[in-house]
């Protein structure tokens, strides 16, 4: 419990008249200032986003989202592929994270000795200190590489005469290296977040379980995580949040394919990657209305998100005191 | 050794498939943890395998060499970074903590309050490059140049959620009492915020602060937008300015060897640099004896 | 705690204001656009800056595209292109009266590839070029390809393509040359610095072209001679219009530049597909983009002077990085076209 000394000498107080209400009112005239400046830069944004995509709205109409086609020379837009790429890349890297988060954070606390339980934790959570340009960088030179002599290479010949889907293109970069490489960078969020909502699992369940005869294994996946399921899915929602707006690592690793995928080697891009990617080097002014589109729809998307799973964290963390 | 690996299996507990299922899923949950721990491993050690070499003091305080050649630094992106997050605090901590007293102290259930609350959280995960795009088009269009202003804006603007939630969460944590007893005692309220309230709960602004900075210093998709880059030491606030994640992505995508390498040790620096400034903090905090968060 | 944040924050700030302050009188101009120029422009701006330590040429390779578009939303002090203006651009720029096109270097486009095992230097023909990148040729043994290596014994690998993902000069030369060699090419695609590839992935710029065939084997892209060379990346000889397999040596960019009869006066013009027994085909040039009225004159007269000396004194460095001189009557018109660059009132190239 924090303590704090009050400062109010007893001449201050003798002074509390016009003045301090003066002092409040300024006091509460600035906060609310401050307020309205940032809701209005959040509109602004929002007013921005509108006004430079009006040309392309205007053009191409809510259509738009499900066009695909890239076609800078004849001006022919369609985001679907982003939109599409912007999916399958977040579900997969939450899937992805979500299994093995999950299973390291119930290592961590069911597992392993307290003494370790410490140290692997920090550990775990050095990842989240790795910016995304770092996690581009060790994407595009080694896990891409990587991927292409083994993984993508394998799938070609083993699977690739009978299965279209396998027979792609082994270029490396592409949705498999996006993938693997944002599903590392939620794992952190997931494992610890997972591992708060498991420690805050009462005994008493537990040992009930244990009374019942249940093995250890079964009191962890029939006991502890469903009661830790409201704090397991916030953590699955926050990722998910983190993962649809992640620019730079997959700007990397994604391959920049303008069409929808087909096969498992196939690149893309999404809303993010392809905005960070193309708007410096736009061809023409719709070109760049196209890609502001895009970034209104990545808005609008992240907005919905992000209200959804605010509305979902508040009530499951009233329901068990989870705090996100 | 094996009777101790007997009685850690014995005390799963359960019989025949009940203990097998019990093995292999613990079993699962180590793989798990061994792949956690293996992507964390893998990447710090080749940041330092590749990097370690490129780190030396020529790296950093010269600028970069002309393209492909050898012996340049990445002096001006280390300064730039200063910049643009100095010109992100003026911005954001001013902004995003008095959004933080707003919403812990005066907001109540009105409508407006309401509307103010969610905004804030929904900013948080609005993803940079759009932040990007608003400064482009209100700055820098407008002025004719890419600029250092316009890097630290867009930062700063990212910065205010954050640091308004941080800030948020932390007073909460003040208890009304101390507030009590600052008013009991004829007190305004804008004494018993500056006064008591903030000085209660400075060790987790700062923290937020910190953290905020953190983040905030691996940001690279708005700056591309706004202050471009610069192969030479920042001359002005108004003119574009290299920074240290823009400098990586650059390097890490050209085919030259030696910007590869550079790329690595510029990676290691920032690395170990935000996890060195934070485990300098926790450190801190906790020899001041402040609740660990 | 709070005294180390607040003494660190202001050492920082009173570097950086001192920082400011040396520099106060320095001009710094910041140029943006073509990847193709790129080793030949940071080498400029390095010399230049030797000999003028008080001259910054900030040059930002973010791409053709983007430095047209930069330049025209006037957010640089000069754009690099190797593909000029379009009528639609040069009018939204205000015309031929208000535009400059100055160019500052030609080079080769080159095909280059990653195949590991065959060391012999590959040769193509214009029709297996265009089959590749309209995805009509998938294996590095296709008739068509082994046509043009005789005894060169090529594996069943498949070809993976890449292209340029940005806004891009060098696609714009790549496609220019595809348009004229190939029907099925101008119909299905077309030409520009932005086109919809129909096979391939996307590097951005030059170098990411270079660093995904550098890395990929089986890969072949089109890249700038000097990222080929300077990264040890094998590329190809290609059929010029007389027949003959050309490298796309320097000096067969300017044989492509010889066979241009005549420089149209606005100083747009295109170098592929030349007819000369010697020429590269696959040729471009990179123009210096600029405003006949600077808006700022200080800034003005250093960007003039700038291109001035790139034009005459900077083309010794053009050859060891393998970028053609320029021919005299070309240096002379771009000369000419400078010196109608105006910095309030008067032409910037005075002193």
């Amino acid at each position: 419990m924090a303590t704090a000394t009050v400062e109010v000498s007893p001449s201050r107080l003798q002074h509390r008249t016009r003045r301090s209400d003066m002092g409040d009112r300024i006091y509460e005239a600035v906060i609310k200032s401050i307020i309205w400046v940032v809701l209005a830069i959040f509109a602004g944004v929002f007013v921005v986003l509108v006004i430079g995509a009006w040309p392309a709205i205007k053009r191409f109409g809510l259509g738009f989202i499900v066009e695909t086609g890239w076609d800078p020379v004849h001006l022919v837009f369609g985001a679907l592929p982003f939109i599409v790429g912007t999916v399958i890349v977040a579900l997969g890297a939450m899937v992805l994270a979500g299994g093995v988060g999950l299973m390291t954070a119930v290592c961590v606390t069911e597992v392993l000795p307290r003494w370790l339980q410490g140290p692997v934790t920090w550990l775990i959570e050095m990842l989240a200190f790795i910016p995304s340009v770092v996690y581009g960088l060790f994407g595009l030179l080694v896990l891409a590489p990587l991927l292409q002599s083994t993984v993508e290479m394998w799938l070609l010949e083993h699977l690739g005469a009978r299965f279209a889907f396998f027979n792609g293109a082994p270029y490396g970069v592409g949705y498999l290296s996006a993938i693997v490489i944002l599903a590392i960078m939620l794992l952190p969020l997931i494992v610890t977040l997972s591992r708060e909502a498991l420690i805050l699992v009462p005994r008493e369940m537990k040992e009930a379980g244990y009374g019942l005869g249940l093995e250890r294994w079964s009191v962890v996946w029939h006991i502890s995580v469903p009661f830790a399921r409201n704090g397991i899915v916030g953590a699955f929602v926050l990722s998910l949040g983190r993962a649809l707006g992640e620019t730079i690592a997959v700007a990397m690793t994604i391959g920049g394919g303008f069409h929808l995928p087909t096969t498992i080697m196939d690149q893309g891009y999404t809303l993010a990657s392809v905005i960070a990617n193309e708007f410096n080097e736009v061809s023409s002014d719709m070109y760049l209305s196209a890609l502001i589109y895009c970034g209104l729809i990545l808005f609008v998307i992240t907005v919905v998100v992000n209200i959804l799973a605010y509305f979902i964290i508040r009530r499951l963390s009233g329901v068990h005191g989870f705090r996100a | 050794m094996a009777s101790e690996l007997k009685t850690s299996i014995d005390a799963l507990g359960g019989r025949g498939s009940r203990r097998w299922r019990g093995l292999v899923g613990f079993g699962l949950t180590g793989v798990a943890t061994l792949i956690s721990l293996g992507a964390l491993f893998s990447i710090l050690g080749y940041l330092i395998y590749h990097g370690i070499g490129a780190i030396n003091w020529a790296f950093l305080v010269k600028e970069p060499a002309a393209v492909g050649e050898a012996g340049g630094g990445i002096a001006p992106s280390l300064l730039g970074t200063a910049i643009l997050v100095t010109i992100s605090m003026i911005i954001g901590v001013p902004l995003g903590v008095g959004v933080g007293i707003y919403l812990s102290e005066i907001a109540g259930e009105t409508p407006f309050a309401r509307v103010a609350r969610i905004s804030i959280n929904t900013f948080i995960g609005v993803p940079s490059i759009i932040v990007g795009i608003f400064v482009y088009f209100i700055l820098v269009k407008p002025t004719n140049t890419f600029s250092a202003i316009a890097g630290g804006l867009a930062l700063g603007i990212i910065m205010i959620p954050i640091m308004a939630r941080t800030t948020e969460d932390v007073l909460r944590l003040v208890p009304n009492s101390i507030r009590e007893a600052g008013l009991a005692l004829g007190a305004p309220r804008w004494h018993v915020m500056l006064h008591v309230v903030l000085p209660a709960a400075r060790a987790g602004v700062i923290t937020g602060g910190i953290l905020a900075v953190a983040r905030v210093a691996g940001e690279t998709a708005p700056l591309i937008l706004t202050a471009l880059g610069n192969e030479y030491y920042p001359s002005s606030l108004f003119k574009p300015i290299d920074e240290i994640t823009l400098r990586i992505l650059k390097y890490a995508r050209g085919p030259y060897d030696v910007w590869h390498q550079q790329a690595y040790g510029a990676a290691l620096l920032l690395v170990f640099g935000v996890a060195a400034g934070s485990l300098l903090l926790r450190l801190s905090m906790r020899a001041q004896g402040a609740p660990n968060r | 705690m709070r005294l180390f944040g607040r003494a660190s924050l202001a050492v920082i700030v009173l570097v950086c204001l001192a920082r400011i302050g040396a520099l106060a009188q320095s001009g710094s101009l910041t140029g943006a656009g073509s990847t193709f120029v790129n080793p030949l422009m940071s080498k400029w701006s390095k010399e230049y800056h030797g000999l003028h330590p008080n001259v910054q040429i900030n040059y930002q390779s973010i791409g053709s595209g983007g430095g047209r578009q930069q330049f025209l939303a006037k957010t640089v002090a000069f754009g690099a292109s190797d593909a000029p203006l379009t009528d639609e651009q040069l009018a939204q720029a205000g015309g031929v009266a208000n535009v400059v096109h100055v160019p500052v270097t030609q080079g080769s486009v080159v095909i280059a590839y990653n195949l590991p095992g065959v060391s012999k230097q590959l040769q193509f023909s214009p029709e297996s070029i265009a089959g590749i990148y309209l995805g009509t040729i998938r294996l590095w043994n296709d008739p068509k390809i082994v046509a043009d290596n005789p005894g060169v014994s090529l594996p069943t690998k498949p070809v993976l393509v890449v292209h340029r993902s940005d806004g891009s000069g060098t696609t714009d030369i790549f496609t220019d040359y595809l348009t004229k060699v190939s029907a099925e090419w101008k119909t299905k695609v077309g030409h520009g610095t932005s086109v919809q590839w129909p096979a391939g992935i996307g590097g951005q710029g030059n170098e990411g072209v270079a660093n995904q065939v550098k890395n990929t084997p089986g890969g072949v892209g089109y890249i700038e001679l000097a990222y080929a060379r300077q990264n040890k990346i094998p590329y190809g000889s290609v059929k010029n219009r007389a027949g003959n397999y050309m490298d796309p040596d320097p000096k067969n960019v300017t044989n492509a530049a010889a066979s241009l009869k005549e420089v149209p006066s606005d100083l747009r013009f295109s170098i592929t597909d030349q007819a000369g027994p010697q020429a590269y085909p696959i040729a471009g040039s990179t123009w210096v983009l600029l405003y006949k009225q600077q808006p700022d004159v200080e800034q003005g007269k250093l960007v003039v002077a700038f291109v001035e000396w790139a034009i005459t004194d900077g083309q010794k460095y053009a050859t060891e990085l393998d970028y053609a001189v320029l021919a005299k009557n070309l240096v002379q018109k771009s000369q000419a076209a400078l010196r109608t660059v105006m910095c309030g009132g008067k032409p910037c190239l005075q002193q």
